[in-house]
């Protein structure tokens, strides 16, 4: 059992079916993220997890068999929209959401300091969150959703419209975050940000799962071939028989040799990496191949996702 | 939690500029506006007397006794055209009070006067020669409808001079008061704009807690807003609040509960600001027409039909209650503004909590 198991979500509205039977299993600890073009149903998805959305059939339940009603208080928000006072300053604002949580006083206070200096806004706490920048806006909303130290974290692309910096900061609390122990749920159109922090990715399209699991899994299922780009130093010669030769390796499903620019080079895609590295090269010795460069490429995510879900374009969900 | 949430309203409530404008300024501008530009509505005769008519009924009355009515029905009559009319079946003549077929029965005898009027039917003229009569006889046996004789109910009239001043203090703020359920609607719509309605719904307190603290705010603002007319009607307008101050602060107190929870349904189920803007306006126009807030409400209540639409309007009741306990009298029109507002209160309330599901729904 892990934290969040979702089993058959279904979702209606009046003229759509938005989530049609996903089923998603988040296992504590890790960081999962959940990808979809615009209108695939990840927000309908998340609104029906934390509660806010509410479902047709199937069934959400987090630790030990709870429902939402019993477990919300373990949950922190961070949606994609500010959810902020503007009014308020960014300790006030980050108060109040905590104190909805029942804490009070000095350990309130604790609570508040900490997250805001976790965020980097404890400089500035006493300043109104009307006049924050865009970044410092994004980290107040997640301060206010991390304040209550919430067991699980849902974050619904909490980097869209930051500058690098805010973004690499945020980035980092997230990894802070994990490190601590909470279980993240991330959504974002990013795919490097999703490389970078999260162990499992959900793809979700058309209100279905389409893939779940490791990225290397996700690779290994959808049978995507790695690639190894070889360059070799000028004059070396015998590239047509090197190339014969490397098609021989098993696992090599494809190779192609040519001279950019004048230079000679060879592209290998193969599905096993270990055993195609070490015969290239000693293939490349017989064939009195100097290697200048190796590059070992894995496809990326963005090319998954649009391999996926198609290049076609969506409009807004 | 509450209380947090509560200081939290309070904090961006008062905080913001356009709300303190609102809470001080509106109803003192109404009151001013109203008091001088209408105050020919309130002191023009538009017929008030018109076909008036009182029965009474002399039973073993003195020489004195006699001669002192007459007097009395000699001055009401060249004052303000009401006819007096003898009559010996007491119960008839009550009955026909009921039905609107005259003001009210005197009833004279050696101990003094007994003055029976309709508990629902007594119209603006005949509580104004009530009034006056009183005032001539010094004191007089008040038999409403439940309390006739031998068991008769001693009011003492104390009755001020009802101006423009005096009746638009009361209307203008009641008025102003209904206009402050739009801050009570933006604030629960901005809970919403903002999606911090969101974080609420997934913490320990909820939505009601929410709302609650809205309303709370709302009622707050309306008292402010009622002390400030208070001291500026007391001071600047010099307009004496009556005997009967406690009554007209409860009612109006209850006219800030009902305006707040109507504030916060439309909050709740306005799609944008707009919605909510225009859904306030149109109703407190609508009820300060109706209500008598800015024709008085002698005025409506004397045209056909419009004298029944008029009930739909939770003014009315204030107007009327008020207007009453301002001349120092608390009857049932006391009352029924506490119930029929109250009453409101409580149907909102549940139309609300219908919306707040919906709300829910559809998030």
């Amino acid at each position: 059992m892990g934290i969040v198991n979702i089993s058959g979500l279904r979702k209606s509205f009046a003229d759509i079916t938005a989530v049609k039977g996903v089923s998603i299993m988040i296992e504590s600890g890790e960081v999962h993220g959940i990808l979809g073009p615009n209108g695939a149903g990840k927000s309908t998805t998340i609104g029906c997890m934390v509660g806010l959305v509410p479902y047709d059939e199937g069934s959400v339940l987090f630790e030990e068999n709870q429902s939402i009603a019993k477990w919300k208080k373990n949950i922190g928000y961070v949606p994609q929209d500010l959810a902020i006072y503007p009014d308020l300053t960014a300790e006030e604002n980050v108060k109040f959401f905590c104190s909805l949580y029942g804490f009070t006083g000095k350990e309130l206070q604790k609570k508040v300091d900490a997250a805001l200096d976790f965020v980097g806004l404890l400089e500035v706490k006493r300043k109104k969150a009307s006049e924050f920048s865009g970044g410092m806006k994004r980290r107040l909303n997640l301060a206010c959703g991390i304040v209550h130290s919430p067991k699980l974290i849902i974050m619904d692309e909490p980097t869209v419209g930051i500058d690098p910096q805010s973004r690499n900061r945020i980035l980092e609390n997230v990894r802070a975050l994990n490190k601590a122990g909470a279980t993240i749920i991330y959504t974002t159109h990013y795919m490097p940000e999703v490389e970078e922090i999260c162990d499992k990715i959900t793809v979700i399209d058309h209100g279905k799962v389409i893939a779940t699991g490791t990225k290397t899994e996700i690779i290994e299922r959808m049978g995507r071939d790695r690639e190894i780009d070889v360059t070799f130093a000028d004059g070396s010669a015998d590239l047509t028989g090197y190339e014969e030769a490397i098609k021989m390796i098993q696992g090599v499903h494809r190779c192609v040799t040519e001279f950019e620019e004048g230079i000679p080079t060879c592209k290998i895609f193969h599905s096993e990496e270990s055993s195609v590295m070490e015969n290239m090269i000693r293939l490349a010795t017989e064939h009195q191949l100097t290697i200048t460069n190796i590059k070992s490429l894995e496809p990326s995510l963005e090319e998954i996702f649009l391999t996926l879900t198609g290049k076609e374009l969506r409009d807004g969900e | 939690m509450f209380l947090l949430q509560l200081w939290k309203e309070i904090k961006v409530f008062f905080t913001s500029k356009g709300n303190l404008l609102f809470m001080f300024v509106m109803p003192l501008l109404l009151i001013t506006i109203f008091s001088y530009a209408l105050r020919d509505y309130i002191n023009a005769d538009y017929g008030t007397f018109d076909g008036a008519k009182i029965y009474y009924c002399e039973e073993n009355a003195g020489d004195a006794r006699i001669k002192e009515f007459e007097m009395i029905r000699t001055k009401l009559t060249q004052a303000l055209g009401v006819t007096f009319e003898s009559v010996t079946d007491y119960e008839a003549a009550c009955r026909a009070v009921e039905k609107s077929e005259a003001y009210g029965v005197v009833r004279v005898n050696e101990n003094g006067y007994a003055y029976f009027r309709s508990d629902f039917n007594e119209p603006e003229g005949g509580k104004l020669v009530r009034t006056l009569f009183a005032q001539m006889t010094g004191n007089v046996d008040d038999a409403s409808n439940e309390e006739m004789v031998p068991q008769v109910n001693k009011i003492r009239l104390n009755v001020s001079k009802f101006d423009s001043k005096n009746y638009y203090t009361f209307a203008g703020l009641a008025f102003s008061i209904l206009f402050m359920g739009l801050l009570v609607a933006f604030m629960v719509y901005d809970e919403k704009e903002f999606g911090t309605i969101e974080r609420i719904r997934l913490s320990n307190a909820g939505v009601p807690g929410m709302v609650f603290s809205k309303v709370f705010t709302g009622i707050l603002c309306g008292c402010v807003m009622i002390g400030t007319s208070y001291l500026y009607s007391r001071f600047v307008l010099k307009v004496d609040w009556g005997t009967k101050t406690t009554h007209i602060l409860l009612i109006l107190l209850c006219l800030c509960v009902f305006s707040a929870t109507f504030g916060c349904v439309v909050g709740l189920a306005g799609k944008n600001k707009t919605v909510c803007q225009s859904g306030v306006m149109m109703f407190s126009m609508l009820c300060g027409y109706l209500g008598g807030s800015i024709t008085p409400l002698y005025l409506l209540e004397n045209v056909p039909v419009l004298n029944w639409i008029i009930k739909i309007s939770p003014l009315y009741y204030t107007n009327r209650a008020v207007s009453s306990l301002y001349n120092g009298v608390v009857d049932e029109k006391t009352t029924y503004c506490i119930a029929v507002l109250l009453g409101l209160t409580v149907v909102l309330s549940l139309l609300g909590i219908k919306v707040g599901k919906k709300v829910t729904k559809k998030a």
